[in-house]
């Protein structure tokens, strides 16, 4: 008569002690994701940063360029130049506009863990968190969001206006004999690659963690925390052809 | 700046494939670069010449996998020594590949915690291996911070099965060592000739609608040859061919690196007959490198390598009537075998494994950038220590 309560103990604490293994392992993968997120999060607004960064150097070797009495345009800077240069600076303060309200951040990347400034220049209110605490690119940061991924998104369709050949013509960065304004837009070109890469592999963690938060045990355990749901970015990052990469002396 | 990066590849080191030779090539390409690297493969043959940076992660076993025959390494024997790879290694980062393989790569999948890349080369919408583990395999795949696909077909394989995405990074071709050889001695001849080369025992490799094709020209082409070269038994593949003709079929069997790139330069029209599942075809680009005249299968990848028909003729795949015509339209037209042969040599330069190995090191660059800062993890790659009850304690709190 005393085996069975006692047998049931057993079970009970097994069936818990079981459990708490299974639940532990979904929280450690779930913590998994969101850390995986957060620095790749990280890593794309640093390859923004570089992307934009680059384009200004760029941008300031063409306008060098164009007083070259060797064949610039006599001072003047095309339109496409100046779009490209105005597309570069909005794209680098928008970012440092969301990057002061708290970073990118759903945790310790965005404030915290690292200096703000160890992640850019944090733009005019880099200061610290937003007043209501809260993190992420959530609440009034979607706006922002938004904003951020239009600015990059322009910057892209800039770069690809002011370096890809139309009508005819080569691409109004590109139209000047300068070393200088060729090593840089290589540069650019391998920025704007690393910008592509970074985002598919933030969407692919955003995608991964977003799939994982639907669960059922992480819902109905509430294995998630108070982490935020990590958002999509969104912007149009096609890379310029550039003139140099489609005609390289043959050497076969 | 150098990196040390460790590659894992499932399949047999001492048995050729597309996914060994990718990389044994990126292998070399990334030491080229500066970079350390150690690779981690099965290996049968204990007596074969290995690599100074490949490591043996024991003898592998024989697998039905996606259509052919993988050799793998699992088990609890193969599972100790990744672990003792990852533990001794001290790598910046592990890139793995064909990661859902059930063989040392799934294992590394498992056991590592820290910066992992990964390379899919598997293209087959119907991966039962895939499809089966999707559920099972998910918590390894989560892990991995980049995905890399060879092919638009294998990202297109991977977002199916589990979701997410890849970045596309072409297979790499050394152009270079391709570039130019002496045909084999007696080739091309006088009579015209076709060139197969890859596995003849695979029915997806597709030598047996070659085979017919051939027999279709070869009744009119009194000199036409067929030159079949690759490991394993054709009888089944050419049981088309009448016995009259045989003698113009060459079976060369497995050759030599040095002979499989005379081979390329060996005949005046090379085929790729393949009927899908190849998500890339090393061997149309070897061919395009030698600058080969090339009449291959419409699959979507073979039509992308080939720009589309501009690099290469495509047919329909599968079918030896329009591979007859189209071959047989090349033979009789030098001036047009020359363009393609041009196309081709120029199309090739984009999967050069310089330009493709420098695209993979600006992958790992993307995954180390934040890697260790700030999240209270040493950087690198370090063993799995497994669940851990402190994630349930502090919840959300990266």
């Amino acid at each position: 008569m005393t085996v069975f309560p006692v047998t049931v103990a057993v079970a009970v604490v097994l069936a818990a002690l079981a459990l708490g293994v299974y639940l532990s392992w979904r929280a450690t993968r779930l913590h998994r994701l969101h850390v995986r997120v957060d620095i790749a999060r990280a890593a794309l607004e640093e390859a923004l940063r570089r992307r934009g960064a680059a384009v200004l150097d760029l941008v300031a070797a063409r306008v060098r360029a164009a007083d070259d009495p060797r064949g610039g345009d006599h001072g003047q800077v095309p339109a496409p130049v100046e779009e490209l240069m105005a597309a570069a600076t909005a794209a680098l303060a928008t970012r440092g506009a969301v990057r002061g309200r708290g970073g990118p951040g759903h945790g310790a990347l965005g404030h915290g863990g690292l200096d703000p400034a160890v992640l850019g220049d944090g733009g005019p209110d880099a200061a610290g968190p937003s007043e209501d605490g809260r993190t992420g690119p959530i609440d009034g940061g979607a706006a922002r969001q938004a904003r951020y991924e239009l600015a990059e998104s322009r910057l892209s369709r800039a770069l690809r206006a002011a370096v890809e050949p139309a009508d005819g013509h080569v691409g109004a960065v590109v139209g000047v004999p300068s070393e200088e304004v060729r090593e840089r837009l290589a540069a650019v070109a391998a920025a704007a690659r690393s910008v592509q890469l970074a985002r598919t592999f933030y969407n692919d963690a955003v995608s991964d963690t977003r799939r994982a938060r639907r669960s059922r045990p992480v819902r109905l355990f509430r294995l998630a925390g108070t982490a935020p749901l990590p958002d999509y970015f969104d912007i149009d990052d096609q890379a310029p052809r550039t003139p140099y990469s489609m005609a390289e002396p043959d050497t076969l | 700046m150098g990196m040390r990066v460790g590659l894992v590849c499932p399949y047999a080191w001492d048995v050729p494939g597309g996914v060994q030779q990718h990389v044994g090539d990126l292998a070399d390409a990334l030491a080229a670069m500066g970079h350390e690297v150690s690779v981690l493969a099965p290996v049968g043959d204990t007596e074969a010449a290995l690599p100074d940076h490949l490591v043996p992660a024991g003898r592998p076993v024989p697998v039905p996998y996606n259509g052919s025959v993988a050799r793998v390494a699992f088990g609890p024997r193969a599972a100790a020594r990744v672990r003792r790879w990852i533990a001794e290694g001290g790598f910046d980062l592990l890139h793995i590949h064909e990661p859902a393989a059930p063989s040392v790569s799934l294992l590394a999948c498992w056991a590592a915690d820290g910066p992992l890349v990964a390379t899919f080369h598997t293209s087959n919408p119907r991966s039962r291996a895939m499809a089966v583990g999707s559920g099972a395999l998910r918590s390894a795949m989560e892990k991995i911070n980049g995905r890399i696909a060879v092919s638009e077909a294998a990202r297109r394989t991977l977002v199916e099965h589990l979701g997410g995405d890849a970045v596309l990074i072409p297979n790499g071709v050394a152009a270079d060592a391709f570039a130019r050889a002496e045909p084999l001695p007696g080739w091309p001849g006088e009579g015209g000739s076709l060139g197969f080369l890859g596995r003849v025992d695979e029915p997806r490799k597709g030598l047996a609608v070659l085979a017919r094709a051939f027999v279709r020209l070869a009744e009119s082409r009194p000199g036409l040859r067929l030159m079949v070269a690759g490991p394993g038994d054709p009888e089944a593949a050419l049981a088309d061919v009448p016995a009259r003709l045989r003698s113009r079929v060459a079976v060369l069997g497995r050759l030599s690196e040095a002979d499989r790139v005379r081979a390329y330069h060996s005949t005046d029209v090379f085929c790729a007959p393949n009927l899908g599942g190849e998500s890339f075809g090393i061997v149309l680009t070897e061919a395009m490198a030698a600058g080969a005249a090339i009449v291959a299968s419409d699959i979507p990848a073979f039509a992308a390598v080939l720009d589309g028909g501009g690099a290469g003729d495509l047919f329909a795949a599968g079918d030896s009537d329009d591979l007859a015509a189209r071959a047989g339209a090349l033979l009789d037209d030098g001036a047009r075998r020359a363009e393609l042969s041009a196309a081709a040599r120029l199309a090739v330069r984009a999967y050069d494994w310089g330009t493709v190995a420098a695209d993979v090191a600006r992958v790992y660059e993307t995954v180390l950038m934040w890697d260790g800062a700030g999240h209270g993890h040493p950087s690198g790659v370090r063993l799995d220590t497994g669940p851990s009850a402190t994630a349930l304690l502090r919840r959300g709190q990266v």
